[in-house]
């Protein structure tokens, strides 16, 4: 898998600096949606990787090579979560730095669950990407990053919403990432094909 | 031991079908994959490697049934470059063999970088930017540097020139010169396969027409040049497939032992006795 996740990164680096340089300004100008459309957006970052390997037929070398189906389409989760992961780094320090929240509860608890919901728009999206390609999935992806992104920032900027949950969403939020990505894989797993 | 061994395959796909597909290679020896496009050898390619689930039949490759969990571990043993595959187009050829580095546990760096000093390609260029032959260079660069057994190579050596092509052949019979190296290479330039197969392969419409030693092959065949009238008085058993040469003339590949003796025979190449054999076909 270190080989595959090497690869992407390798091909997604190019887009990365330039995504570095948007996230820096974003982060600066701190809104709430800012930090949830950074972090889920940053789930996309594999489907760039993988429209580079659509291109180049790559599916159809990686399966001469000795990787198994489990490590292709693992590593994909992988970059998604480390992708998510460091922008979920960079937003709690951009935060810090230029004084974004106070205390530092709130700022960990938006990136959290902000996490959280990248965790669940991939696992909603790839099974169906690796399925039919970035071409005819990306539509779909353009769906739920959208509407999650949107829906949770007017969730959590309206302070007058008063919507009683069961849990706190620091709790219900891993929980259904956790839940969503269980049922992800084996689905990927099932639907990935080589083209 | 044979490097690989198909054995009544059936795929099908439609308007198209794999048909009772048996293919032996023996360990230590080249055997070139021949057909039209469409025919079926990138299919078969696909097959071998396990990257296509056969309808019926079996592959076995390096003693390891393809469809087996113990199949992942033979793919450390080959080298595989194919036509229309290619690495990401941002990849370098420095960062391509970064990630052969990390896939192949007995890759050699040192190999990897010499051919690609051999064949003179930039380190730091894109791979977007490559010529197709560059891009063939690089796949064979990386298939010869994990310590391969056996070398797959689907049209490996289109888009190379002369010059490139003849070093990458013998490159190639360098390869074999260990005993249990195999080939199995498709092409399309069969004066590349006459030059190095020891086994010539036909496939036609998705059916292994046959598979036979090349140096049987060329005994076996043999061009008739001559009248019309001379022609027609040849057994139509010994008539494989014939041609008008012009001026009345014709030209025919026959089987030698089904012809008078004392009939004279020009040499057929391999590329004679598969064209005479798709015009038989489709006569």
């Amino acid at each position: 898998m270190k080989a595959l996740l090497l690869k992407d990164v390798y091909v997604i680096w190019k887009q990365m600096r330039l995504f570095l340089l948007v996230v820096l300004v974003m982060c600066v100008v701190n809104t709430t949606f800012n930090s949830i459309f950074l972090i889920v957006w940053c789930s996309m970052l594999p489907y760039t990787a993988m429209a580079y390997d659509d291109r180049s037929h790559w599916s159809q070398m990686a399966a001469m090579m000795p990787y198994s189906k489990k490590d292709i389409v693992l590593s994909k989760y992988v970059l998604g979560w480390l992708c998510m992961g460091a922008m979920g780094l960079i937003s709690l320090v951009m935060q810090a730095v230029v004084g974004g929240f106070s205390g530092g509860g709130a700022g960990r608890s938006l990136v959290l669950v902000s996490l959280c919901l990248g965790a669940v728009t991939l696992a909603v999206t790839l099974p169906a990407i690796l399925r039919f390609g970035v071409e005819r999935g990306r539509m779909l992806f353009m769906l739920v990053i959208f509407g999650v992104a949107i829906g949770a920032g007017i969730l959590l900027d309206t302070s007058d919403l008063h919507i009683s949950l069961p849990l706190p969403l620091e709790v219900l939020a891993p929980l259904a990432a956790v839940a969503a990505t269980a049922v992800s894989i084996p689905l990927s797993m099932k639907l990935y094909r080589v083209d | 031991m044979n490097a690989i061994e198909l054995s009544h395959i059936h795929k099908s796909f439609g308007s198209f079908a794999i048909q009772d597909l048996s293919l032996t290679v023996p360990g230590g020896t080249i055997c070139g994959l021949v057909g039209e496009n469409g025919a079926g050898k990138s299919t078969t390619i696909r097959l071998l490697m396990n990257a296509l689930r056969p309808d019926s039949g079996s592959a076995r490759v390096l003693g390891v049934d393809a469809a087996s969990p113990e199949f992942r571990e033979v793919k450390e043993d080959v080298g595989v470059v194919l036509d229309e595959a290619y690495f990401p187009e941002t990849l370098t050829a420095v960062q391509v063999g970064k990630v052969m580095a990390a896939t192949y546990r007995r890759w050699e760096q040192k190999t990897y970088d010499g051919f690609l000093d051999r064949f003179e390609l930039p380190r730091k260029k894109q791979f977007k930017d490559f010529s197709r032959g560059m891009k063939m260079k690089l796949a064979i660069a990386a298939a010869l540097s994990h310590q391969s057994r056996l070398l797959v190579l689907d049209e490996a050596t289109s888009g190379l020139d002369p010059i490139v092509r003849d070093e990458v052949l013998e490159i190639f019979n360098e390869f074999t010169r260990e005993e249990d190296h195999s080939i199995l290479i498709s092409s399309h330039i069969l004066s590349d396969l006459e030059k190095i197969c020891d086994y010539i392969a036909f496939l036609h419409q998705g059916r292994l027409l046959f598979c036979d030693e090349k140096d049987q092959l060329l005994e076996t065949y043999g061009l008739f040049a001559g009248t019309a009238e001379q022609a027609e008085s040849l057994r139509p058993e010994a008539v494989i497939g014939r041609e008008s040469s012009g001026f009345g003339g014709i030209r025919a590949l026959v089987r030698r032992s089904e012809v008078p003796a004392g009939l004279e025979l020009e040499r057929a190449s391999v590329e004679d006795i598969i064209l005479f054999m798709v015009k038989g076909a489709k006569k």
